[in-house]
């Protein structure tokens, strides 16, 4: 796999932005950087913010910036294995059940597969522990007020303080 | 083995995509911001062009746009290739101009192939077999071109247009004014579609879609019937006249009175390009500073012709001072032909109406000399 410079390069999208960045990362990996709760800034290289109406025009481009991690609505990568080791598949004897989600916030519209132990739980996944995101994966986000435009990713990291809704889809069954 | 420019400002992203293209047989040149990228361009010739979008200077899918409008680079592919992977960009990518897009990290083997099919799309486009119907291909484009405007270049391209249908050529007529569809009003073809409803990327058959057909057989490429800013992007133009010249053995473009993107495109893809000029000082002046302009835009093989057209029976200037400030006499002389404007009126055009007339006949030999040259 051939890529740039170290580091992950992640979109975030904040209510009105998109910011197409990289995050230098340590050993611990981006999530667990990102729900590091004794920072409230993450710092980025190389970041290029669009607007969310047009999100491919490159309004104006920084070598550094600050990104406050509270008005970052979702983060998308690329690939589940961006996330570092915390984001990767949980091995053992616990029961991983994969559950498809709708989750909205007031800016997004989010589907994709989320993972637990055991079974379901909405509380758990929004308000147990103190991590600041859950993880999506294979997910695709909807901007509410842009719908044509839509954002996708290996996974999508969606703020838990900016959800309003989570529910559970139907699995898709299988054919015939 | 391909000669492949690649523009990064990645430090790290460079060396890479030498080692890699080297392993792949290629050899690679490197520029590190987009204006870099732009002079290697036009002072090199590349077989690829990959290409970053997130850079400092320029961004990429602006100098995608420069290089489609810029005739010694706009036939060259381009591979995107970024960290930014979303539909959206993907999107944006293509409507710029590129061939092709792969989103960063990314396997040397997709990059491989990914290259590969874009050198052999554009090897099939130089060598292109024959399309529908048997025709090459490679139809012939004519451009009429009168910057000073109201010199008649309207007048002049629906007339050769016909006088090739009349000799059998199958000629698509493609209208760039923005200033309201002059060709439609001189054909009276009501123009439901015009190039404006033409996608980022069309291809022949969504171009062929758009085109409306005039009772003689002459298709037509109509503009906006009112007045608009901007022509089409070059891009969507260039795929345009690729598409028009499978299907048509010439197409003839009544250039806009302006070098807007379109008309730029339009000039250095030309076999002939006719510089429309009346006798009068404004548009003499004119036609001098175009000539000099098509030096740096047209192929060395493409001929300008000089058309010195009568629009009214006064005569400023005689034609030897024509002669003396254009430095050449006229390819094509057209006389006043007191018809036009009745033909105008009519809806009909002289070619069709009167093709004896004094200005059909003019420009019908001129297209009879144009068939022999295809010959």
């Amino acid at each position: 796999m051939i890529s740039s410079r170290s580091g992950v390069n992640i979109d975030i999208l904040s209510e009105a932005h998109r910011i197409s960045c990289r995050l230098a990362v340590g050993p611990s990996g981006l999530l667990a950087q990102l729900n590091d709760v004794t920072t409230s800034l993450a710092e980025v290289e190389d970041a290029y913010f669009s607007r969310l109406q047009q999100p491919a025009k490159i309004v104006a481009h920084f070598e550094a910036a600050h990104i406050a991690k509270g008005q970052a609505v979702l983060v998308v990568v690329a690939r589940r294995e961006d996330l570092g080791p915390h984001g990767q598949p949980r091995t053992g004897y616990s029961r991983v059940i994969t559950v498809p989600v709708l989750m909205t916030t007031p800016q997004f519209e989010v589907q994709g597969q989320i993972e637990v132990i055991h079974k379901y739980d909405a509380a758990e996944l929004l308000v147990g522990g103190t991590g600041r995101f859950v993880m999506v994966f294979n997910a695709a986000a909807v901007a509410t007020a842009f719908p044509e435009t839509s954002f996708s990713g290996g996974a999508i990291l969606v703020n838990r303080s900016q959800v309003e809704m989570i529910a559970p889809l139907p699995r898709a069954k299988p054919n015939g | 083995m391909a000669k492949v420019l690649v523009v990064d400002d990645d430090s790290d992203m460079r060396p890479l995509m030498r080692v890699t293209l080297t392993k792949l047989g290629h050899t690679a040149t490197l520029a590190a911001r987009g204006e870099e990228g732009l002079q290697l361009a036009e002072a090199g010739e590349f077989d690829a062009i990959i290409l970053d979008v997130m850079m400092p200077d320029i961004d990429g899918y602006e100098v995608t746009r420069r290089l489609r409008a810029n005739p010694r680079t706009a036939d060259v592919p381009i591979l995107i290739l970024t960290a930014r992977a979303q539909a959206a960009d993907f999107d944006s990518a293509i409507e710029a101009g590129a061939d092709g897009y792969l989103a960063k990290p990314f396997e040397a083997e997709v990059l491989n192939r990914r290259l590969g099919d874009l050198l052999k799309q554009a090897a099939a486009r130089r060598t292109a077999e024959p399309g529908p119907g048997g025709h090459s291909p490679s139809g012939r484009v004519i451009v009429v071109l009168g910057l000073r405007g109201g010199v008649g270049s309207t007048t002049v391209a629906v007339t050769l247009a016909g006088a090739l249908v009349r000799i059998g050529r199958r000629v698509c007529l493609v209208d760039l004014t923005t200033s309201g569809g002059h060709v439609g009003l001189n054909l009276r073809l009501a123009a439901p579609t015009t190039w404006a409803n033409l996608p980022a990327a069309p291809d022949s058959t969504v171009v062929a879609q758009q085109l409306l057909r005039h009772d003689s057989g002459l298709l037509v490429l109509a503009a906006p019937q009112q007045p608009v800013r901007l022509g089409p992007p070059a891009a969507a133009f260039r795929a345009t006249l690729d598409a028009l010249q499978i299907f048509f053995t010439d197409v003839v473009v009544d250039a806009a009175a302006v070098l807007d993107e379109a008309t730029w495109m339009a000039l250095g893809l030309a076999e002939r390009i006719l510089v429309i000029v009346t006798p009068e000082v404004c548009a003499v002046h004119t036609a001098v500073g175009t000539l000099k302009l098509l030096d740096t835009v047209r192929r060395p093989e493409s001929q300008v012709e000089i058309v010195l057209n009568h629009v009214s029976p006064d005569h400023n200037l005689p034609p030897a001072a024509v002669e003396r400030a254009l430095g050449r006499p006229p390819d094509l002389f057209i006389p006043y032909d007191r018809q036009q404007p009745v033909a105008l009126t009519n809806g009909t055009p002289l070619i069709f109406a009167q093709p004896g007339a004094a200005l059909p006949a003019a420009v019908g030999a001129y297209a009879q000399q144009l068939k022999e040259a295809a010959a």
